[in-house]
């Protein structure tokens, strides 16, 4: 007996003609799903999102917090090594330098602000701190644009590695779940029951299209809006791509690798254009004294982007996904800094993300600045990319930038997101 | 006030944050986007950003709703005629009474909880943030050991979970006790167990001050050894300081050591004594000897069997009268299996002073305990420090004057840095006593949200939040977030009625429950500003904690979705589907939110999760060769069963009873299922049409 619970049936359409989904629902589904119209689908990316509302120390280490001797690193740290992305060449912790030529060359290290210092903001972070459209989240902007391009069966986002509710995800302002890999895997693989059979599936769909109508005839419009939403996940389910459903079995843990898994699965599958997931980079570290758990979660973390590249390229999806990471702060930096004696504090002035994907030149887009005992990001020349005392994209506004250049990298409508000018110079 | 303000639970939260950001709420946009096909809540029409037009909700549907989120159990026919043959001035006086016939339903004799009392738990878990912590989250408060609350997996996942219940059942006692609810700010008693007794203890035998690595061990003793023996010393002889076998600990696995080890001394720490406690042999070495110890990997050996898990009652928790008074020891046993009071060196106060809490929201020297005071506002006001509460304080002892130099930064901090400072002035970094005496002296001001006074001791914070005027609206609003997977329209006149009722029971929790479930903002049965006008009606899928519920209580099942450790019997499937139950969307609460994450959209994942769990369900309940005890039992064996089993299923899985219009279409749709599938074996039929019936819509749902 054939498992195949996700099979989409003949029984599901027949059944959605008589919920009176639209026909272009019928005629193909995930089309139908898409929220909006692709703006330009040959350059249309899968993202992958990580994101720390702890703050993780990230920004400590990269290419440019080796410009100022003024900047503590950790002792394993302490001598920058030579980094070379695509023409720029610049110094970095060792782990940085030992991701592949390959991907360094579409690697951009970006230095910006989130204007803010407490934990709580993570969620304002990711919706650029009110600076987009009806205040979504940056990943449900990318989201509701890129799924019409990639013909993804769901165009919300999904969140397979939060750390807490606090990283969960928002769309169109409804809070959305977080689904680690393990049950991820467990819910999609389901426990192959004999009930699960394709043709036990169908009969079972058949009745439950007319289980729908009978819940609709005499409801109001709030619960028919209800029932279409769960005759929708039903169709969604049942187009769930068999071939690749067994790939989900390796999703043996919830760690950073396994999330990483997960997401390229998910992007196999079709499923979602944007996948958030968590790599840590060392944790809120105020007590880290000697930065030991800096060094030895930048060596992971840096792995974890590692493997993530070469999963991506074994998938054939290297060219496909774009990764990118966005804290809730970055931490502080000065050596001077007393702050930082044991550990480092928050910073709402800096925060540096990466960015890995087809669409980017490798480099570094804006800088650092001393500010007060400490360091925080400068203006930017939208032009180059460079850090400049009169950019045209002030300090406060390098948030905006940065989101603004990640939609037109990937032929994205920007004048969602309301602060800021793209970074042209950043652009492959 | 328009609707563009308040458009579901996630709306206030940006009413609160957004603010504080300096960003406008456009809710109605959001609102539009929530309603698109895609989006679930199905608050707002999509086309028109309003919410749909309001139609009252049957007594058929909102009889059903109410008794799923008290109980978790599906109305019967002579409940729902109660209240549908009711004059309409009647209708609400007739759901009172049922609802509190629901909430008087007995204990199960497995848990000792009646169904009303084990959804109640798991509201107060979450809504009092005792949850969400792993033991590793405990680590700051023990010594920051590798395993720090025992290295006996059996022993900790069971006090992990009374670390976590503990303050729930707290306030369902008060509330059986007619307490106010305002007591969860100012209660020293906590409910424990023996063993959680001994863990406050426990907790109790350090002291860490705000550095790092300060910790120190208040029971070390070079001048008294302990030994583990394999001969029997009664606990009572270990335990008393006259006897001569006082600290002599009994664990035949100490012969798994060299014969050398047995009753050999080695140094009395609090760590060695608690993993002896908790049924271990700690490592030591007796002269070149090296004994290795033996991790206990079950309850035989530890001092707490799995009763003394469960043997809840209220406990005091008090200081010393004096100096002198001697403090309750962990590793006295027997005092603490019958102890109704411990003396400890740590304030305990509140839902706010519990392990769990300062497990959730651990502080440090940068954030000197303000996550602490913010959260202990959002559980007790329903609000934050965000920038938008316009008190100005008559003092500001403890203000940050770095932080607040800044114009922009002052705002909060002349509100949060005073107030936080009676918890930096109690408690260490790491959740002990604070004593440096510079600290210690400055107690801070209470300033929140037009209150103000001074304190000099925790319980006056406890006594300042109890009394604080927005208790009643932020419990009754919490309540409603549970019950109707949004906010109530805080000017909706209905829910200032309910508020000001809750108000003048003197905050009796029972009364607000009544209230709130028994009016038409739960039942949808009349319409209010918050239905009609404002936020809409929402229908939410059924989070994790809601389905977990009303499939136990409906089959007979003790936590079928496998949440309590000690539960015996659980079968191998349900155990291998562990993953499934884990994943579906469930109410959670984060860091500076003051509303909980509550999805409501009936995702592609939650459809795969519902329809796993059904499968796996089915044969445990359908013909099933070893059925666990109490659960429900359908059978296939004759066409009368079959006919039976599948107008249960309506009635029992779908809570629509047989005068309900959609029951006849609901029994023919199910029976088609079972007749198309007939030829496959009737048994496997059956077993089909319960999982048709167990995703179906209003089995999932809430509101249908």
């Amino acid at each position: 007996m054939k498992i195949s619970r996700r099979n989409f049936g003949l029984s599901a359409l027949v059944g959605a003609l008589a919920t009176g989904l639209p026909a272009a629902f019928l005629l193909d589904p995930r089309r139908a799903l898409a929220d909006g119209t692709c703006t330009n689908k040959a350059k249309a990316q899968f993202f992958i999102l990580s994101t720390s509302g702890g703050g993780d120390p990230i920004n400590a280490n990269m290419p440019g917090t080796y410009d100022d001797a003024n900047i503590i690193h950790p002792v394993a740290f302490a001598k920058g090594m030579p980094i070379k992305m695509g023409t720029t060449s610049s110094t970095a912790a060792l782990p940085w330098t030992q991701l592949s030529q390959k991907v360094l060359d579409r690697t951009m290290f970006f230095h910006l602000m989130t204007n803010t210092p407490v934990h709580p903001k993570e969620p304002d972070v990711l919706s650029l701190m009110g600076a987009t459209s009806s205040n979504e989240m940056f990943p449900s902007i990318l989201a509701r644009q890129m799924a019409p391009c990639l013909s993804t069966i769901q165009t919300q986002p999904i969140s397979v590695g939060a750390a807490g509710p606090g990283e969960a995800l928002r769309f169109g302002g409804a809070p959305q779940p977080i689904i680690k890999p393990r049950a991820l895997a467990a819910t999609l693989l389901g426990t192959g029951s004999p009930l699960a059979a394709a043709n036990i599936q169908s009969i079972r769909d058949k009745a439950l299209n007319q289980i729908y109508d009978v819940y609709k005839n005499d409801a109001n419009e709030a619960q028919k809006a209800y029932i279409d939403s769960m005759i929708l996940s039903q169709s969604q389910l049942r187009s769930i791509d068999q071939n690749v459903l067994q790939r989900l079995s390796v999703l043996t843990d919830d760690g950073p690798d396994m999330q990483v898994n997960a997401a390229i699965i998910l992007f196999l599958m079709k499923i979602t254009p944007v996948v958030s997931i968590h790599i840590p980079f060392g944790g809120d570290n105020h007590f880290d004294t000697g930065l030991p758990k800096e060094t030895a979660e930048t060596i992971s973390g840096v792995q974890t982007i590692s493997n993530m590249m070469s999963a991506l390229k074994a998938a054939s999806l290297d060219d496909m996904v774009t990764f990118f990471s966005l804290n809730v702060f970055g931490r502080t930096l000065g050596k001077n800094n007393p702050i930082n004696a044991n550990g480092r504090n928050h910073s709402p002035i800096i925060q540096s993300s990466i960015v890995i994907g087809k669409p980017f030149k490798g480099g570094i887009v804006g800088g650092l600045t001393p500010i007060g005992n400490d360091f925080g990001c400068g203006a930017i020349d939208s032009a180059t990319g460079k850090m400049a005392a009169n950019g045209d994209v002030p300090a406060d506004e390098t948030l905006g930038a940065f989101a603004k250049t990640l939609l037109v990298a990937v032929g994205g409508d920007h004048s969602t997101v309301l602060a800021g000018k793209p970074i042209t110079g950043a652009l492959a | 006030m328009t609707r563009q303000w308040l458009a579901g639970a996630s709306l206030v939260a940006l009413v609160f944050y957004g603010l504080a950001s300096g960003t406008a709420c456009s809710s109605a946009a959001d609102a539009q986007k929530r309603a698109s096909s895609d989006d679930g809540g199905s608050t707002f029409d999509g086309e028109t950003g309003t919410p749909y037009p309001f139609r009252a909700d049957p007594a058929e549907v909102y009889v059903a709703k109410v008794k799923n989120i008290l109980v978790g159990l599906a109305p019967t026919q002579a409940e729902i005629d109660t209240v549908k043959g009711a004059p309409p001035d009647q209708v609400s006086s007739k759901l009172k009474a049922l609802i509190d016939a629901w909430v008087a339903l007995p204990a199960d004799p497995n848990t000792g909880l009646s169904p009303y009392e084990t959804k109640m738990l798991r509201f107060f878990e979450l809504a009092y943030q005792q949850t969400q912590i792993a033991f590793t989250d405990v680590a700051d408060q023990v010594n920051k050991m590798s395993n720090p609350l025992t290295n006996n997996t059996a022993y900790r996942d069971l006090l992990m979970q009374n670390i976590e219940e503990s303050f729930a059942r707290t306030m369902l006692m008060l509330s059986e006790q007619g307490r106010p609810m305002s007591e969860a700010m100012t209660t020293t008693q906590f409910a424990m167990t023996s063993a959680l007794a001994e863990f406050y203890a426990f907790l109790d035998a350090y002291q860490a001050n705000d550095a790092p690595n300060s910790i120190k061990d208040r029971l070390a003793n070079p001048l008294q050894p302990v030994y583990v023996t394999s001969a029997s010393v009664p606990t009572a002889d270990a335990t008393n300081p006259s006897n001569k076998n006082f600290m002599h600990w009994t664990n035949p696995n100490i012969k798994k050591d060299p014969i050398a080890c047995d009753d050999a001394p080695f140094k009395l720490t609090a760590d060695n004594v608690q993993y002896i406690v908790t049924g271990s042999v700690p490592g030591f070495k007796v002269g070149n000897t090296m004994c290795s110890g033996v991790v206990g990997s079950d309850l035989s050996y530890s001092q707490f069997g799995a009763n003394e898990f469960n043997d809840w009652r209220l406990v005091n928790v008090r200081l010393p009268k004096s100096g002198s008074e001697p403090v309750t020891q962990f590793w006295d046993i027997p005092t603490l299996k019958k102890a109704t009071e411990l003396v400890l060196q740590v304030p305990r106060v509140g839902f706010f002073s519990t392990p769990a809490f300062f497990a959730n929201w651990p502080t440090n020297d940068s954030n000197q305990m303000r996550v602490t005071m913010n959260q202990t506002f959002i559980v007790s006001t329903g609000a934050q420090i965000d920038g938008t509460d316009t008190t100005i304080p008559n003092m500001t002892p403890g203000l940050d004057t770095t932080h607040a130099g800044n114009s922009q930064c002052r705002g909060c901090h002349q509100i949060l840095d005073p107030s936080r400072s009676i918890l930096t002035s109690t408690y260490s970094w790491f959740y002990h006593n604070q004593d440096d005496p510079t600290i210690q002296k400055e107690p801070g001001y209470f300033v929140f949200q037009g209150q103000q006074g001074p304190m000099a001791t925790v319980y006056d914070l406890g006594q300042h939040l109890a009394t604080h005027p927005m208790v009643a609206a932020a419990w009754a609003q919490k309540y409603c977030m549970y019950a109707n997977s949004t906010a109530c329209d805080p000017t909706d006149p209905e829910f200032q009625r309910v508020v000001s009722v809750f108000a003048t029971s003197q905050l009796s929790w029972p009364v607000l429950v009544r209230e709130l479930l028994s009016s038409p903002l739960t039942t949808n049965a009349v319409a209010t500003q918050t239905t009609s006008t404002t936020v809409g009606e929402t229908i939410a899928l059924e989070r994790r904690d809601h389905l977990c519920a009303a499939l136990s209580a409906r089959l007979g099942w003790v936590d079928i979705c496998g949440d309590k450790v000690g539960v015996v019997g659980r079968p191998k499937t349900l155990l291998a589907a562990k993953a499934i139950f884990e994943g579906l969307p469930s109410d959670s609460y984060g860091r500076g939110s003051v509303t909980p994450n509550l999805p409501t959209n009936p995702s592609l994942l939650f459809r795969a999760a519902v329809e796993d769990i059904c499968e796996v369900i089915a044969p445990l309940v359908i013909d099933a060769t070893a059925p666990p005890a109490g659960v429900k039992q359908w059978k296939s064996t004759s066409q009368t069963t079959v006919d039976a089993a599948i107008k249960e299923f309506v009635s029992l899985l779908l809570a629509v009873e047989s005068k309900d219009a959609r029951y006849d279409p609901l029994v023919s749709a199910l029976t088609g299922v079972y007749n198309d599938t007939k030829s496959q074996g009737v048994s496997l039929a059956l077993q089909s049409a319960f999982v048709t019936a167990c995703t179906a819509p209003s089995g999932v749902s809430m509101g249908l």
